[in-house]
């Protein structure tokens, strides 16, 4: 009787430290992940706005020149951080662009500024001087008549009292804001649509060989475990591939020349062959072999059953490898730093390079001072683009399941 | 019996999966019109020998088959397998409608036969439910998802898919074992009344069920036909010591 009562003690007390090692593990992974998202979110969400992620990541320069005459003043007030020229009717502000750097950004133009009238030093065209836009730097004269240069390092403070100083502007250069990425943005989602209307089609077809029409013989096993090594692959060999097969063919068929979009979709397909098939291959065999049967029993063809019972039913599974496809190919950095580029880009053709957001994160903290802001702000960006596809995809696929039965 | 009411005509029939042999030297008539029922122990190839009527044994890897059947003068190894099929449709052991929607489990295996028109198509289904003694009770459901349905109705479900082929004969592979006794109670009675239009031939293990519904039986034993003949007969005087085993209880 003691001695059993010792027992259920023993056996209670490994219950407890097993399910208690259950749990410090599983809340170890969770706690790492909070972690994670509150310092990417801490970090990135300052930078994040609408504007970097539609703008472009070069600045756009331009030159323009300009006169005002003596009578032309206006009465405005310093103040916020905000120098206003009252000579000029515009106002200054010290700012940081989309990537951290100081600039100094026009925040005001009042209505009558003499600055709406600027025109296009080589064109002597009118041109657009715009709130958000940054100055670079400024040649004028001054009330002396003498010539002075002002750049945008001495602060938007000592360009709004040169300004105040002189009735014409002989240049001045000013751009728009840089450090979006609209390019690298665009880049992902091309990649990502391509790369699954080519791959989808592939795998779901050579899956359906695999569960449906091959037979269990030697062949089919080593194809298979070929599928499962090449999973395998570290995915810079994979970029590699890319740069020494689908670069040259499609600089061949194409006007492209070196990475594009199209190589790296072509590398990121025979990447993801592999997952795709597999988990297709799962959702297909998991179909119950008695819907084959009866299928086959009313008269069906093997190709009707295919289509009409089997594919139908296996389109939850379908999507969930497409779920899994997409994610690294929003994730994937290594193949395509080789197979697209590295360069960010604004204009994005299927033909040219360009770069992906991840290979941007990348791009962005390899340089001499890395951006961490700017790569927080980039990755609660992909998080963000990971969870609205994974939303829909678990929509869709609900909307398709069958086998759930609304009542 | 007259030579012309034989549906399906079997002699020296053999098979074996692999090295196994399961079917030996099997010699059975099959008459029109009549409920015949294969009753045995498991695993003594009466499904085997109902899958080779029509030909669904075709999707198992190394099933060799020699001897003949003949399905109303046809070899039946000679026909396209699918035509055959829909002469010859089947029920399975488990309810096994498709995750589709009522009429659509019905309509499927028409439109498999190229039928698109939304009235015959609607007139074959309503017409097959009806004579699977389904219709009233799912009249106003015919769009529900077919899953939704009992496991009985979800049989008649079946049955009704295989009528709508207009088939000649119906194979029923222990159509109730996986039913409780109201469901099975109304299964039989619709074989019953199937009969009139229908030949069928009824793999079982209840031998109440086989006494029940069928007029011809056959008992087999280790792959082998023992006997058959008239249910009646067969039940009431055994010419063979092991189907009186069998039919009292003693084995199997």
């Amino acid at each position: 009787m003691d001695n059993n009562e010792k027992k259920l003690k023993i056996r209670k007390i490994k219950d407890i430290l097993l399910n208690g090692i259950t749990y410090i593990f599983s809340s170890f992974g969770i706690v790492i992940l909070i972690v994670l998202l509150t310092f990417i979110f801490s970090n990135g969400a300052k930078s994040l706005s609408w504007k970097t992620i539609t703008s472009n990541y070069y600045e756009e320069a331009y030159f323009a020149k300009c006169e005002t005459n003596e009578e032309l003043t206006f009465s405005l007030e310093d103040g916020n951080d905000i120098y206003y020229s009252k000579v000029w009717g515009i106002g200054l502000k010290d700012s940081k662009d989309l990537e951290n750097n100081p600039v100094v950004k026009i925040v005001y133009i009042d209505n009558l500024s003499p600055l709406k009238n600027a025109l296009d030093q080589n064109t002597n065209e009118r041109i657009l001087v715009l709130k958000g836009q940054i100055i670079k730097r400024i040649q004028m004269v001054n009330t002396n008549g003498e010539r002075s240069i002002i750049s945008a390092k001495y602060g938007s403070q000592a360009i709004v009292d040169a300004l105040d100083n002189s009735y014409q502007i002989n240049e001045l250069y000013y751009a728009t804001m840089g450090g979006g990425i609209r390019g690298s943005l665009l880049t992902t989602l091309y990649l990502i649509f391509l790369t699954l209307i080519i791959s989808l089609p592939l795998g779901i077809i050579a899956s359906l060989y695999l569960s449906q029409f091959a037979k269990d013989n030697k062949l089919t096993k080593i194809i298979r475990s070929f599928i499962d090594m090449t999973s395998g692959i570290p995915s810079i060999i994979f970029g590699l591939v890319g740069v020494i097969v689908f670069i040259p063919i499609v600089n061949g068929v194409t006007s492209s020349s070196g990475g594009n979009i199209i190589s790296g979709a072509l590398t990121m397909t025979i990447m993801l062959l592999p997952t795709i098939i597999r988990t297709c291959e799962e959702s297909l065999r998991a179909i119950p072999k008695s819907y084959t049967h009866a299928s086959l029993a009313l008269g069906a063809s093997q190709t009707q059953t295919i289509m009409k019972v089997i594919l139908p039913n296996s389109i939850p599974g379908i999507l969930t490898s497409t779920l899994l496809a997409l994610g690294r190919i929003i994730g994937e950095s290594a193949a395509l730093i080789f197979a697209i580029g590295s360069s960010i880009k604004d204009s994005i053709s299927l033909t040219g390079s360009s770069t992906t957001l991840a290979v941007h994160i990348w791009s962005v903290l390899s340089g001499e001072n890395p951006n961490y802001e700017q790569a927080c702000a980039i990755s609660i960006l992909i998080i963000i683009i990971v969870l609205v596809l994974n939303v829909l995809v678990k929509l869709v696929s609900k909307k398709l399941n069958r086998f759930e039965v609304k009542s | 019996m007259s030579e012309n009411s034989i549906v399906f005509h079997i002699e020296n029939l053999n098979l074996s999966y692999g090295e196994k042999h399961v079917l030996k030297d099997v010699n059975l008539d099959i008459y029109k019109n009549k409920i015949t029922a294969f009753i045995g122990p498991s695993g003594c190839g009466k499904s085997t020998l109902l899958r080779c009527l029509n030909r669904m044994n075709d999707l198992i890897d190394n099933c060799k088959i020699t001897g003949t059947i003949n399905y109303i003068d046809n070899d039946v190894f000679s026909l396209n397998p699918m035509s055959l099929r829909t002469n010859v449709g089947m029920v399975f052991q488990n309810p096994n409608p498709f995750p589709m929607s009522i009429f659509d489990n019905v309509a499927y295996g028409p439109r498999c036969q190229g039928i698109k028109n939304k009235k015959i198509l609607s007139e074959i289904v309503i017409d097959s439910l009806k004579k699977a003694a389904l219709y009233d009770e799912i009249s106003d459901r015919l769009k529900d998802s077919a899953l939704s349905l009992s496991g009985g109705q979800q049989q008649r479900l079946c049955i009704a898919r295989a009528i709508a082929m207009h088939p000649n004969v119906i194979l029923m592979d222990e159509p109730t074992s996986a039913l409780d006794p109201i469901a099975t109670l109304k299964i039989e009675e619709l074989i019953d009344k199937l009969k009139e239009e229908y030949t069928i031939v009824i793999v079982t293990h209840n031998m109440q069920q086989a006494t029940r519904i069928s007029d011809y039986t056959a008992f087999f034993m280790l792959g082998e036909i023992v006997e058959y003949g008239e249910t009646s007969e067969l039940f009431k005087n055994p010419k063979n010591k092991k189907t009186e085993d069998y039919i009292t209880g003693r084995f199997g």
